[in-house]
């Protein structure tokens, strides 16, 4: 198994169980592989952060308030349209 | 029978802008797009004032239209994307894409092999701009991919619903999360770890 193949079986690995040949082969390769070993690892924290982040972003994103002038901005777009209807 | 909701344009700056943007900024990681999609909300809304049956709060019509644009957005938009410098098209990707990350036996080619991070664990998840670096990078996937990162972990869908919603096999799937994650973790070794 190839690097290639090694990665595909992280992510398949995330929905379904593997099967015992694809266990052994992901295993085997990553104790040969320090690039994969790596990749696993990132793989694995950036999931989490994924995860995380739909949770953390979401209400910081909620706090953000638009620029007064880009309001400005959209205010008078409204405005200019309300006119011409 | 239920009081109908009026509409009053004047005031949809005032009261629903902000919250508009927050929700926009969440879904495209960037201020510029996410304004125009507050602006184009409320234009579509003019345009469409008629439609408005008064069933719905005022606001709960502006987001349902904001959630539009947002998805159009996506369906329309990132047919090209970058990797390693190189312009790829949407649809054609399948083997161009990964050659970029691996070689004709299928190992790490040199650009692709992933170097190592200096993880300081638990502080990253909290900072801000790493928040944003990763936004960032998000937002660069092409749109298909995009989507079934969006479903997987910020709505939380179960593989098989998105599969479903994206119109694709379980093998498919993962062959989408793959590239998804190569990237995504190419793109953040590049522009937050700097290696």
């Amino acid at each position: 198994m190839a690097c290639r193949e090694a990665t595909l079986l992280m992510e398949k690995r995330e929905e379904r169980k593997l099967d015992i040949y694809e266990k052994l082969a992901l295993r085997f390769h990553l104790v040969i592989c320090d690039g994969c070993r790596r990749y696993n690892k990132q793989s694995e924290f950036l999931n989490q952060l994924l995860k995380k982040s739909s949770l953390s972003d979401i209400t910081d994103f909620s706090k953000m308030k638009l620029a007064d002038d880009a309001k400005a901005r959209i205010a008078k777009s409204v405005q200019d349209k309300m006119s011409n209807m | 029978m239920g009081v109908k909701q009026a509409l009053n344009p004047e005031n949809w700056t005032d009261k629903y802008a902000d919250d508009l943007y927050g929700y926009a900024l969440s879904k495209s990681s960037s201020a510029e797009l996410a304004e125009d999609f507050v602006q184009e909300t409320f234009l579509s809304a003019l345009n469409g004032i008629k439609n408005f049956k008064g069933n719905s709060s005022e606001r709960t019509w502006l987001f349902s239209i904001l959630k539009n644009k947002i998805a159009d957005h996506y369906r329309k938009a990132s047919t090209r994307y970058e990797v390693f410098g190189n312009s790829l098209m949407q649809g054609d990707e399948s083997r161009s894409f990964l050659d970029l990350f691996f070689e004709d036996g299928g190992h790490w080619s040199k650009q692709a092999k992933p170097k190592q991070w200096s993880l300081e664990e638990g502080n990253i998840l909290d900072d801000k701009d790493f928040q944003l670096a990763m936004q960032s990078c998000i937002g660069k996937l092409p749109a298909n991919w995009h989507t079934a990162i969006t479903l997987k972990f910020l709505e939380e869908k179960e593989s098989d619903d998105i599969c479903k919603e994206l119109n694709v096999s379980p093998s498919n799937y993962w062959v989408i999360m793959h590239r998804a994650k190569l990237m995504l973790r190419a793109c953040l070794e590049k522009t937050w770890f700097k290696l």
